[in-house]
């Protein structure tokens, strides 16, 4: 029988950079989601959050998301908290772009602690077959670049703040703007393309939200992500769904465009699903 | 006078406590979180969203929430299920332990959503609350990373208070997010960066907390003298004060410095009114009067002829207790309780209270005839418990007083008891609980052990002095109160025992009044909180911080002249008056103001023993900044408000002036007038231009007086 599991991370409090406030409310929301309307039990589910989602903790979790896994299993990660980049210390991306995208965990630092999209690519390597959804709300984890910033409907408010860590200045100088992000990293190679999907909470020259609404801190595009599926009584497709969040932030004046990376067939599928069209 | 150094000492634990609170939470909380203003501010961000043409569905609720917490709380068990049977494999056992952690986590995320939903729903009351004006000004300065005012923070601090969510978590959550904002913290409130800025506000904070500590002082000395001397004070805390009036410099001691005294000790600076007995000793002492709370209160009950009766059957349980803790035989104590009555009979508090030792020796007499039916085995006696059993054996005497005969017409089954019988039959049934206690007392001879004891001897025979005081009920509400203070103090719990007592109709009782006065219990309950305390080192921190250094104004007060460095912490009001026009010709408006008062300067002044005259010739007021108008400012040409924003930078609070004064004890009641350049930056609404008014102050104040540096 096919197996589903899903590891979710939110991390606010960071051991020694700027938190944020959302992120583990978005673990919340994507966890009750799961189990009201894809059948996840408790067991099939791994949450880390704040000081638990160290580097160690966070790949000892992808190893325990890709064990045992076999064709028909559907895999989930889900990741809200801090993105940046680095200069990449391996040959695939550094005539592209010179950075890796990263994803901040608690204990970040800029000497090697944090994940880099190559390091979340093999931690996630599983059979042909298995369904592998990753759903990374910060900022530059998507790869767009025909998306330039766009000016928000709404002011920067103080109760927004982009999920996005100001790499050091060495780094930021190489960036060429061109940057891959981490969906193309791991789609890159036939299986992947044929297995995987990304979902990019911006475009790669943009960032994700951290915002309050109706008094309470969210991830924006994990909060319209999970609002839709609600709304849609969980009966939405990934392209469906890709459209509805992009045009509800956009009328709700946030200029971060989300991103799905899938073939056209797994596009079609149903959401947070292994199950085909 | 040195009795009264004692209660100075109680009351300086109780007020620094307070004190220490307080700088705790100055020092650690801000006054309100930048979480909790983005929460208030949302709603205003929200109004702008609403004017677009779609919104972000809504999400989880709150009953989610709650459903999850439930379904995490069924996958724990599951495993712990799983965890405890035997027949579990190693796999399923990993497994397990697996889900524990995995549920922890999952359960961590949840609480903290629903923490901040419930907080959201609380606060939107707030919003509501608030004036939309202060709501813009608060978030206008929120956004724009500038500093919130002391007074919206203040405003704030009353809508959280106000708020009532029905949701009673939603209160808690609310309740823990309420900023706390004292007036120590308004220089706080008006933060900034530069090094003028710290320099002030710590001033301003050094003034006040100096002025909390004097005002401590103050009330330590007022209060010894009203209550310390005060005899029945003086008999509850006899070693204690005993204690105080061997300490030499003691405040009691501390110099007349009336003209008419002549004291040569005013004239030395160097002396000041010190309490030199050791903290450990001084909670020793208030330990052992208040291990003495319950003979005290026998001692108060014996002094009136309405409570006698009560002091007596106290004084037969005292007695009784006391006999069968030195081991003498359970059994044949209570036998023999008539001797103790007897004992009693020619001396107070039960000397001429003969109706009440009637009664007594009657139901003893009653109590008597189970013994002779049963002998004084105690295995007897405790079978003897259930004395519906023994009715068929009985002699006249207990068919007559105890079981009434089984042809009595009220008394069909033969079984029914009087009321003697079932007073015998109740102190029968505890004797057995009493045995229970002495045993375990034997075995552990400790404090709580021997108080249990106690307790049980006690709750023995209080059936019997209940009928003897022919009000059982009254009489069991006493023995509560006394048990009370017994199981407490007997685990040092004094604190505890002193609040069984003052909320007790006994203590109402004893002292003859109508209700117990509230510095009776302000008093008691500090001595508990200094005999609670768990080391010397804990009196000493409570103490010292209000102490030696404090009552720097006792030395204005001395028959002189003199000069000293003072900060006025208090209240002004004034009428204020712009001396220049504004940019455009615009007048600037006058009006009055009622303001916190936080003067530093120069103090020149003389004594006349009890109080004091002089001249302040101010130069900074700290307080100006957080100004409240009370009245609107007229309106000319354009109208012109007021900022009440803006950084602190000297030449905003250099505020020279000139105030005579008086003061008493700490305080000091002064008018004058005084000159504040650049005080508040005000502008013409459609300016953007920000123009600096100097003022022209009138006005008085009433403020504690900080002493700081005496000059001369």
């Amino acid at each position: 029988m096919a197996k589903k599991k899903a590891l979710l991370v939110g991390i606010n409090q960071y051991k020694s950079v700027p938190g944020l406030r959302g992120c583990v409310n978005d673990v919340t929301n994507l966890r009750l989601l799961l189990k009201e309307f894809r059948g996840f039990t408790n067991e099939e589910i791994r949450v880390l959050a704040d000081e638990r989602a160290t580097k160690r903790a966070i790949e000892e979790r992808l190893d325990w998301l890709a064990r045992d896994a076999a064709p028909g299993d559907y895999l989930l990660f889900h990741f809200s908290g801090h993105g940046s980049a680095v200069r990449d210390r391996g040959p695939l991306d550094e005539l592209a772009d010179g950075l890796d995208e990263i994803l901040c965990p608690h204990d970040m630092d800029w000497n090697g602690t944090y994940i880099t999209d190559d390091e979340l690519t093999e931690r996630l390597r599983a059979p042909a077959g298995v369904r592998i959804e990753a759903i990374l709300d910060c900022c530059h984890s998507g790869s767009d670049s025909e998306v330039e910033n766009e000016v928000s409907a709404v002011p920067a408010a103080a109760n927004q703040q982009p999920r996005f860590l100001v790499p050091p200045i060495d780094i930021a100088s190489r960036h060429d703007g061109s940057g891959l992000g981490f969906r193309s990293r791991i789609l890159r190679t036939r299986e992947g393309a044929a297995r995987a999907v990304i979902w990019a909470g911006c475009g790669a020259k943009q960032t994700s939200a951290d915002a309050v609404f109706d008094g309470v801190p969210w991830g924006a595009f994990s909060q319209a992500m999970c609002g839709l599926m609600r709304s849609k009584r969980g009966d939405v497709s990934r392209q469906k769904m890709l459209e509805l969040v992009r045009s509800s932030l956009s009328a709700a004046g946030y200029s971060q465009r989300p991103e799905l990376e899938a073939s056209d067939e797994i596009a079609q599928g149903a959401m947070f699903s292994g199950v085909a069209p | 006078m040195r009795v009264a150094a004692f209660v100075t000492a109680l009351m300086l634990g109780l007020s620094s406590s307070a004190a220490a609170q307080s700088g705790a939470v100055a020092a650690a909380q801000p006054s309100i979180t930048d979480a909790e203003l983005d929460v208030l501010c949302s709603g205003r961000i929200g109004q702008q969203l609403e004017t677009l043409p779609g919104r972000i569905p809504t999400g989880v609720t709150i009953a989610d929430l709650k459903k999850d917490l439930s379904s995490l709380d069924v996958s724990e068990s599951n495993a712990q299920a799983v965890l405890k049977d035997k027949k579990s494999t190693a796999v399923q056992r990993a497994e397990a332990k697996e889900t524990l952690e995995s549920v922890k986590e999952q359960r961590g995320t949840t609480e903290q959503t629903l923490h901040d939903m419930q907080m959201a729903e609380a606060l939107r009351g707030v919003q509501e609350c608030l004036e939309p004006a202060t709501t813009q000004k608060v978030c206008a300065a929120y956004v724009a990373k500038r500093p919130i005012s002391w007074a919206a923070a203040n405003k704030i601090a009353s809508c959280m208070r106000k708020a009532e969510p029905k949701d009673p978590e939603n209160a808690r959550a609310l309740r823990s997010a309420e900023p706390r904002l004292f007036v120590a913290e308004a220089p706080r409130a008006l933060t900034g960066t530069s090094l003028e800025n710290a320099v002030l506000r710590g001033t301003a904070d050094f003034i006040i907390q100096r002025s909390e500590q004097e005002l401590a002082m103050f009330a330590a000395q007022v209060m010894s003298q009203e209550l310390c001397d005060k005899p029945t004070v003086a008999s509850l805390l006899k070693r204690t004060c005993a204690l105080i009036d061997e300490s030499p410099t003691a405040a009691k001691n501390a110099p007349d410095c009336t003209p008419d005294a002549q004291n040569e000790t005013c004239k030395d600076e160097e002396q000041e009114p010190l309490f030199e007995v050791t903290l450990a000793a001084l909670r020793e002492a208030v330990r052992a009067d208040l291990e003495a709370l319950p003979t005290w209160l026998s001692e108060q009950l014996a002094k009136r002829d309405a409570t006698r009766p009560v002091a007596c059957a106290l004084a037969v349980g005292w007695k009784f207790s006391e006999r069968v803790l030195h081991g003498a035989d359970v059994a044949e104590t209570l036998w023999d309780l008539q001797s103790i009555v007897d004992q009693l009979e020619g001396e107070e508090p039960c000397k001429s209270n003969e109706p009440f030792v009637a009664r007594l020796e009657d139901v003893i007499a009653a109590l008597r005839l189970v013994s002779t039916l049963n002998g004084v085995d105690v295995g007897n006696l405790m079978r003897a418990g259930d004395l519906d059993s023994l009715v068929s054996r009985t002699a006249p005497e207990f068919t007559r007083d105890i079981a009434p005969p089984a042809n009595d017409s009220a008394n069909a089954g033969g079984t029914e008891l009087t009321d003697k019988g079932r007073v015998v039959r109740e102190v029968l049934r505890r004797l057995r609980e009493l045995q229970r206690a002495l045993e375990k007392l034997q075995k552990e001879p400790t404090g709580p052990n021997r108080a249990a004891a106690v307790i049980a001897a006690l709750r023995t025979v209080e059936p019997l002095l209940g009928y003897a005081m022919g009000d059982a009920t009254k009489a069991a509400g006493y023995f509560d109160t006394v048990t009370g203070i017994v199981e407490s103090v007997g685990t040092h719990q004094y604190i505890p025992a002193v609040v069984a007592l003052a909320n007790s109709q006994l203590l109402v009782d004893a002292l003859g009044t109508k209700r117990v006065g509230r510095n009776f219990h302000r008093l008691i309950t500090l001595s508990a909180s200094i005999a609670q305390a768990e080391s010397s080192d804990a009196v000493k921190a409570a103490l010292e911080e209000a102490a030696a250094p404090l009552q720097g104004w006792r030395r204005k007060d001395i028959p002189r002249w003199g000069a000293t460095l003072t900060g006025f912490a208090g209240l002004g009001l004034a009428y204020e008056l712009p001396v220049e026009k504004t940019k455009a010709d615009a007048r600037a408006p006058a009006g009055g103001t009622f303001a916190p008062s936080l003067m530093l300067g120069v103090d020149v002044h003389h004594g006349f023993g009890g109080s004091r005259a002089g001249v302040l010739v101010n130069v900074l007021d700290l307080g100006a900044l957080a100004t409240v108008r009370f009245t609107k400012p007229e309106s000319t040409r354009r109208q012109a408000q007021a900022e009440q924003e803006p950084d602190v930078r000297f030449e905003q609070v250099f505020a020279p002036g000139v105030y005579p004064y008086f003061g008493w004890g700490p305080f000091d009641l002064g008018v004058g007038a005084g000159f504040v350049p650049s005080l508040r930056p005000a502008h013409d609404t459609g300016s953007p231009d920000i123009e600096p008014l100097n003022i022209l102050r009138f006005g008085g104040f009433i403020a504690v007086d900080v002493s700081i540096v005496p000059l001369f």
